[in-house]
């Protein structure tokens, strides 16, 4: 169907120009504004399920497929593809060079949309996590209420980008400009301590990605230079291909690219490590979670953080394999840390949105052990788990928002035995907590056990040490559902400013940001608003723990051209067991090639 | 040659630059015509303002139909007045550019109301005169003429800082502005006077040939007198360049005078008289270089030190001017800081192009040659002046008219404390602050981040050419952190806190002529950001025809 091929383009545009159209309508008032946004938001996932379903799955090679046929599949993999110039760098002008007329130089910077298996489902979780980020704006927010629904329409439309793009510089700049209104939301509406909150967040993320930057930069220049092009390839499709099939046949490229690898990571994984976040870059994260209002806390937890791993399996992994591979232990040591050791903290916690910030550090620690895993279990598992994590943790921060407007507090000690009064509330704060949990039958299950068996694969030690992440994260998200839900029913003092804990009292003094006083939400169960945004991210709760194929199936096809290139570059001498020395030194795809550097070089 | 033939000569010579001198010489007239309206006390009659508005608007369209003269031929290259000046396609962009600038500054200037009508005469004489000096610096041809030229940019600048009359900090900033510019041009004409000493020529052109000459003699050596003077009257030349730039050791002016003087010329300085001194910096640069680039060897190691050296010159402004902002509470002083530090920016890209051009390595990224490359950096100074243009405009545009709704008896508007809460105030302004302080941070999607982009590209494609420049890149990109700080805190304070109960009120609405002036100074960063390509393929082709590629 070509007539759908400008959709990715279209569902950056819808909430850009949403955004828009709630600013200018914005003399009207809140009510018009967030009934704009929704609509918005709506079409918005309408588009994305259109998407789902215009969606070709390629077929999955068989194991033992021929380059060729690879390469194949690779021109096809991107779909729905959409460009237009954007900056004509250098501008053409026909050389001639030893009598040869060259092609005409023409690097461009392209406005080039598209999705493949890995951004669709990405793209699906941004556009669906708004609509619970809209619902649970609805009361809670009521200064300035335009410019907050305006602000979420920017943020929805640069995620969306982020994932779609498929031009490098596009990306960064998608990238970047996440940060803008998420720094408004959480340092207008946040809570008390916000203005510390957006700015060490805004300043963590920017000090990554600056470097990022300079690695994707370094690696469009050595591109060119190792092809012997005289035009630079900004398109991140074109330039994965191209650099894997000059560093396979061409010796020199491969040496240069072999010490040019681990730089290129490392300024790639600085970037991206602050954003999944990685267990020693993790410190802005439960801040920003805490202070964000409730909707910003969603769509941090939810869709933010996945760029960082979007951007390991997009760049750093198909890039510079070698480099991801001989990295192996840094990454898993890493994750493993922040798996338990943020699995510790949650714990520890007594205050709600940081008992789930920290969770967010131990289930993102499973969902880089599945990329890193480097097979196509723990790819897809990994995959699974990035989506997986988007709609618990999503519904987790949407349950502790309902929360929070009734009582005002989250301290876990002033709550008690809430289920006789919010029996619906509970229901679903249970389903959630085992999707979280990773309860079979809920999504995630069918995330971490396929991470893990990949790990397992691969190596075992990580994964065994990883398991008791699970466990640990059984006991405090259950601890948290008994101490909130279960045993004595104990409600929080109502009135404002005279909360028991130390911690209602503090957010309690935050009054002009909740919407108090006469507009109290009243101590009842969920009502249907509420549970509509609830039910949006439930049932694909169950739909992924009761029929994952639906959602693997689509990614596989994408997934397994990178698998392949990193067992090419000895991800499998990893599986077996062997010293990782060889790894550095892609054995495999070199002793095929007559003119390799392994060969001693003749001069 | 007779008399008469030389007379014959001259008169040619004289006839034939006139018609490229003419946006200069309109605005020569409109001067003078300003000076009549104040002498015949025309001005109640015919405002001054509009007067230089319309001689402004003259000029740039003059200068407008010169450029679109420029595609299409092969000539691109002309001097004027016995090679004094030179007209080419770099001349005239730089023209469009300062009279362009102008017209926004006087516009500027009715919106605030600054000078009053008693003054303004005089101030845009003088506002006129510095553009004046700044387009004959973006056309010198000739040493003497750069003196002249910087002189006569200067001289109105020292006036203008001191203009709010009456204010102790407004003299003080004219005093300090003039003794540094009286020390600085001091050293820069003995540097000037040594180079022609040694070269026998103070014309462009032939101070290339010269050079080269010089080093092909044997005792041409680190050691050898010629080659320290050499070295000395370059250095020389380039403090007085450095003063214009605010550069590191030379910036010591920058925040009083800035803090001192009226936003309004805060602003005209720090955009105008930067862009032309960078224009008369690639000139004086690419005329010791010799127009294209030759192979390594010669004096050709010493340029190429001169070329790292002003790169590491840029790292330590740029960082100096992002550290030392961050403690500032004025806003003209913080803005002031964060002008060198843009200067620091810039000059990263002129100090690539220098090690480019005279890099041993024949052959650049993507099969470039040395002057293609060296196109791109200057392509890249160019698109970030644009860009400069409308931002840093913007933000002082903004400064001007908070100070103006703010201003009280021991309130000078200016603070930062003044701008808590001004979304609620004055929407329009808190999101023009909002694009232009984002842009200068260099985010995308505006502007700002294509402009560093370019630039940062082409001090990544200098690596190549000498490892240092590996540092200016990373430390560039790390100063791009450091300057957050400071600009988040000027958001902070106008989205985040809120407005304390007896703050005066900032009433600027979308449909107030303040409120229009920020929208038109914003659009274009927004949408320099957006639509990249017109202006960037004009800067690629300007700077190509400056290089010869």
């Amino acid at each position: 169907m070509p007539s759908l091929n400008l959709l990715p383009c279209v569902m950056v545009a819808v909430p850009l120009f949403g955004a828009l159209l709630v600013l200018l309508t914005s003399r009207v008032g809140g009510e018009q504004a967030r009934w704009t946004a929704l609509t918005n938001v709506l079409i918005t996932f309408a588009l994305a399920v259109l998407m789902v379903w215009n969606y070709r799955t390629p077929e999955l090679l068989p194991e033992n497929a021929n380059a060729s046929a690879r390469e194949v599949t690779a021109d096809d993999a991107i779909q729905m593809k959409s460009s237009l110039r954007w900056l004509n760098w250098r501008p053409a002008a026909p050389a001639v060079v030893e009598g040869q007329p060259q092609n005409p130089r023409d690097t461009a910077v392209e406005l080039s949309f598209g999705v493949d298996g890995i951004s669709l489902w990405l793209i699906v979780l941004s556009a669906l996590l708004m609509i619970p980020a809209v619902l649970v704006s609805w009361e809670s927010i009521k200064d300035r209420a335009p410019q907050f629904y305006a602000l979420m329409l920017l943020l929805e439309a640069g995620l969306i980008g982020v994932f779609a793009a498929q031009d490098i510089i596009l990306f960064y700049v998608f990238f970047e400009f996440t940060l803008i209104p998420l720094f408004f939301m959480v340092g207008i509406w946040g809570g008390s301590d916000r203005r510390w909150a957006a700015r060490k967040f805004f300043i963590y993320t920017l000090a990554g990605s600056v470097l990022t930057f300079l690695g994707l930069l370094f690696v469009v220049l050595s591109e060119s230079w190792m092809t012997d092009s005289s035009t630079l390839t900004f398109s991140i499709p074109e330039l994965t291909r191209s650099i894997q099939r000059i560093t396979t046949v061409s010796g020199p490229a491969h040496q240069y690219w072999d010490h040019a690898s681990p730089w290129i990571f490392a300024a790639l994984f600085a970037g991206f490590a602050i954003k999944v976040p990685l267990f020693p870059f993790h410190t802005w994260l439960p801040l920003a979670h805490v202070e964000a209002p409730t909707a910003g806390s969603v769509l941090l937890a939810g869709v933010l953080l996945k760029i960082g791993s979007y951007g390991f399996l997009r760049f750093a992994l198909p890039l510079v394999p070698g480099a991801s591979v001989a990295h192996f232990h840094v990454i898993a040591i890493l994750a493993v840390i922040g798996i338990i050791y943020g699995a510790l903290l949650a714990l520890a916690q007594e205050d709600i949105k940081k008992l789930v910030a920290y969770s967010s550090v131990s289930h993102m620690g499973f969902c880089l052990l599945g990329l890193f895993a480097f097979n196509t279990v723990g790819l897809t598992g990994g995959m699974l788990q990035m989506i997986n994590h988007g709609l618990s943790t999503g519904a987790l921060f949407t349950l502790v928002g309902m929360l929070y407007e009734r009582y005002h507090t989250r301290d876990i000690a002033s709550y008690g035995g809430l289920t006789r009064k919010y029996p619906i509330m509970a229901f679903c704060l249970l389903v959630v907590a085992f999707s979280s949990i990773g309860l079979p039958g809920l999504n995630g299950f069918t995330g971490e056990v396929t991470a893990l068996l990949g790990m397992f694969a691969t190596n075992k030690l990580y994964a065994t040490l990883s398991l008791s992440g699970i466990i640990l994260g059984a006991w405090y998200t259950l601890s948290l559902v008994r101490r909130t839900f279960f045993g004595r029913l104990r409600e929080p003092v109502q009135e404002h400013g005279h909360g028991h804990a130390p911690v209602a009292a503090r957010h309690g003094a935050e009054s002009a940001h909740g919407g108090h006083g006469s507009d109290h939400v009243a101590l009842k169960d969920l009502n249907f608003r509420e549970m509509v945004a609830l039910g949006v991210l439930i049932v694909p709760i169950f739909w992924i723990g009761l029929y994952p194929q639906f959602f693997t199936s689509r990614m596989q096809p994408s997934l397994q051209p990178i698998v392949a290139l990193l067992q090419s570059h000895g991800a499998t001498q990893l599986a077996e067991g062997r010293p990782t020395a060889p790894a550095t030194e892609p054995a495999s795809a070199v002793s095929q090639l007559p003119n390799s550097p392994a060969s001693p070089p003749s001069d | 040659m007779t008399f008469s033939e030389l007379l014959t000569k001259l008169t040619a010579d004289t006839q034939g630059s006139l018609l490229p001198f003419a946006p200069e010489l309109c605005i020569v007239g409109t001067i003078l015509l300003l000076l009549f309206v104040r002498l015949l006390d025309l001005d109640r009659w015919l405002p001054p303002a509009l007067v230089a508005i319309a001689g402004a608007v003259v000029a740039l369209g003059l200068s407008a139909r010169q450029f679109s003269e420029f595609s299409g031929t092969d000539a691109h290259v002309q001097t004027m007045f016995t090679g004094l000046l030179v007209y080419d396609p770099f001349t005239v962009f730089f023209r469009i550019f300062l009279l362009l600038f102008l017209l926004f500054v006087i516009y500027l200037t009715i919106v605030t109301g600054i000078p009053d009508a008693e003054d303004s005469p005089d101030f845009y004489t003088l506002l006129l005169g510095s553009t004046l000096g700044m387009l004959l610096m973006v056309s010198a041809n000739n040493l003497l003429m750069v003196f002249l030229a910087i002189e006569m940019t200067s001289l109105p600048s020292y006036a203008m800082a001191g203009f709010l009359k009456g204010r102790k900090t407004s003299s003080e900033a004219a005093l300090k502005y003039v003794v540094y510019g009286a020390g600085t041009a001091g050293v820069m004409l003995f540097g000037i006077s040594l180079l022609a000493g040694l070269l026998g020529t103070t014309h462009f052109p032939q101070m290339g040939p010269a050079l080269m000459e010089l080093a092909r003699q044997e005792h041409f050596t680190m050691a050898s007198p010629e080659f320290r003077t050499l070295a000395i009257g370059i250095l020389m030349v380039l403090v007085g360049v450095a003063f214009k730039l605010s550069l590191f050791p030379f910036h010591f002016w920058c925040p009083d005078v800035f803090e001192g003087a009226a936003a309004e010329v805060g602003g005209f300085l720090s955009v105008a008289s930067k862009g032309a001194a960078f224009a008369l910096l690639i000139r004086f640069l690419l005329a010791l270089v010799g127009g294209s680039a030759a192979p390594g060897g010669g004096p050709h190691s010493l340029y190429l030190q001169i070329g790292i050296a002003l790169s590491l010159i840029a790292v330590v402004t740029t960082t100096f001017g992002n550290l030392a902002a961050y403690f500032q509470t004025n806003i003209k002083r913080l803005l002031a800081y964060s002008t060198i530090a843009h200067a620091g920016y810039m000059l990263m890209a002129v100090g690539s192009m220098m090690v480019v051009l005279n890099s041993p390595v024949g052959e650049m990224f993507a099969g470039e040659t040395r002057s293609e490359t060296a196109a791109g950096c200057v392509q890249g100074l160019l698109y970030y002046l644009v860009v400069y243009f409308f931002m840093n405009l913007g933000v002082f545009a903004i400064v001007a008219f908070v100070r103006n709704a703010t201003f009280g008896k021991n309130n000078t508007g200016e603070e930062l404390s003044d701008y808590a809460g001004l979304v609620g105030q004055s929407p329009v302004l808190a999101i023009c602050l909002l694009i232009c302080v984002f842009s200068l941070i260099g985010l995308p999607p505006f502007g700002g981040f294509f402009g560093k982009f370019m630039v940062f590209y082409s001090v990544l494609a200098s690596t190549q050419a000498h490892w240092v420049m590996w540092i200016v890149l990373v430390a560039g990109l790390f100063n791009t952190v450091f300057s957050l700080f400071y600009y988040l805190r000027v958001l902070k304070c106008a989205f985040i806190d809120s407005r304390p109960a007896e703050a005066r009120v900032v009433d600027v609405d979308m449909g107030s002529d303040a409120g229009r002036y920020a929208l038109l100074v914003t659009v274009p960063v927004v949408l320099l950001g957006v639509a990249v390509e017109p202006i960037s393929r004009v800067a690629r082709e300007v700077a190509g025809w400056l290089l010869n590629t």
